[in-house]
């Protein structure tokens, strides 16, 4: 449901930021699920990458934050989903094998990537409000730069 | 006398993936098997032109989507078409996983190749469904 | 600082015929090299109707791009969003020139191109008017 995000358009996107959820400046979100938390990509990522065709997972193990626990390989490039904070992969999302597009179709929702486990504390995530101000301003950049319309 | 299959593609223009599909189509159409298949334009169907309309409730169907939105399933779905087939130019690329067409306006090397190796596949889905009718 | 208002422009899918591989590329030429300024909308998308295509035509001005007489980019545009802003008609255009439509529906010659390139020069002249840097 539409009040479930809060939400910008630019050119003819619609970019979405689920509430509820925290964010990292990476575009990475997270969700708590019982001990452990639940990650993926957001909307702006998927966007900005366009559709993706292989998802390639790290391995389980510790991880630091910032470390690539999965890449998602698109035809523009292979990106990097980003640990959010020191942690343990526990999970990977196996429907991601046959259907990389889940990703693209619902990145918050059937499109998480992996389940992670911490027995540090979490912090230097953002809200949800901080990561839309972070994606509007990112995404509004990245539209000047491919339409080189920075004239003023 | 059999019909001919209606290859019908998405032709996105966004994306590589749109332009792979409708070369591929015009590859069966003009080239590869030019008896048995034929195109027509999507938005014709969609908009309800007289001609496309018989040609498509007259036809079985190849819907070639680029991409997962599947326009062209959709649209020929919506305009009363049967879809006896459909691919995707997305899945073809999985099996191949070192070609990265990034060209859209032109085809670039791997794009070529793609659209070569889906014109194949919808050539050999082609005489399947012109078999069928036999 | 004068604002010029974003403009969609909106091919014809074209399969059918050698003009709407060109109006094809005249559309892909305008984004990426002659306005890449413009949004280009997919009409097949515009169609189907589940993103963002036909919102930005009801928000924006939108020019269609049609190879032939039947339209279909400007109907589209008319039946799910609004007036059109302007229209390019490419085989009007090329009456117009005295050209003969490219023979290949599949790959355009260097005449091919060469003719996309004036088409996009006049998807560009309209987008201007639209924009309001120039006259019609």
């Amino acid at each position: 449901m539409a009040e479930d995000y809060l939400s910008v358009t630019v050119d003819k996107f619609q970019l979405r930021v689920r509430r509820g959820l925290r964010y990292t400046r990476d575009d990475v979100w997270v969700q708590e699920a019982g001990e452990s938390y639940r990650v993926g990509v957001t909307d702006l990522a998927q966007r900005m990458g366009g559709d993706i065709v292989f998802v390639d997972y790290s391995g389980y193990g510790a991880l630091r934050a910032g470390q690539p626990l999965a890449t998602y390989e698109t035809i523009k490039a292979v990106l990097d989903v980003k640990a959010p904070f020191d942690c343990e992969v526990k999970a990977f999302n196996e429907a991601l094998g046959g259907r990389p597009e889940l990703i693209n179709e619902d990145p918050y929702g059937l499109g998480w990537v992996a389940e992670v486990a911490t027995a540090g504390p979490v912090s230097g995530l953002l809200s949800d409000r901080q990561y839309f101000d972070h994606m509007k301003a990112k995404a509004e950049a990245e539209t000047r730069k491919l339409k080189g319309a920075d004239d003023d | 006398m059999t019909e001919r299959v209606l290859v019908i593609p998405c032709s996105g223009i966004g994306k590589p993936f749109g332009s792979i599909g409708r070369d591929a189509t015009l590859r069966v159409v003009d080239e590869l098997r030019p008896d048995k298949a034929e195109t027509n334009c999507l938005s014709l169907l969609v908009m309800g032109d007289e001609e496309a309309t018989r040609q498509v409730n007259g036809s079985v169907c190849i819907a070639v989507d680029g991409c997962p939105l599947e326009c062209a399933r959709k649209n020929i779905e919506m305009a009363g078409g049967r879809v006896a087939a459909h691919m995707r130019v997305m899945d073809l690329l999985r099996e191949h996983r070192g070609l990265k067409p990034r060209e859209v306006t032109f085809l670039d090397e791997d794009g070529e190749k793609l659209s070569a190796i889906l014109a194949e596949r919808i050539a050999a889905k082609v005489d399947e469904l012109t078999e069928g009718q036999r | 600082m004068k604002i010029k208002p974003k403009v969609g422009v909106v091919s014809c899918s074209g399969e059918c015929c050698g003009l709407g591989t060109l109006s094809r590329v005249a559309t892909r030429l305008v984004l990426e090299d002659v306005r890449p300024d413009t949004v280009t909308l997919c009409l097949p998308l515009f169609l189907a109707g589940d993103s963002g295509e036909r919102e930005f035509a009801q928000r924006f001005p939108t020019i269609p791009v049609d190879g032939c007489h039947r339209q279909c980019a400007k109907k589209a545009i008319e039946k799910y969003s609004g007036p059109t802003a302007a229209d390019v008609d490419v085989e009007a255009l090329l009456e117009e020139w005295g050209e003969e439509p490219p023979a290949s529906r599949r790959v355009l010659d260097e005449a091919g191109v060469e003719l996309a390139g004036r088409v996009a020069e006049e998807i560009a002249r309209r987008i201007d008017w639209v924009q309001g840097e120039s006259d019609a």
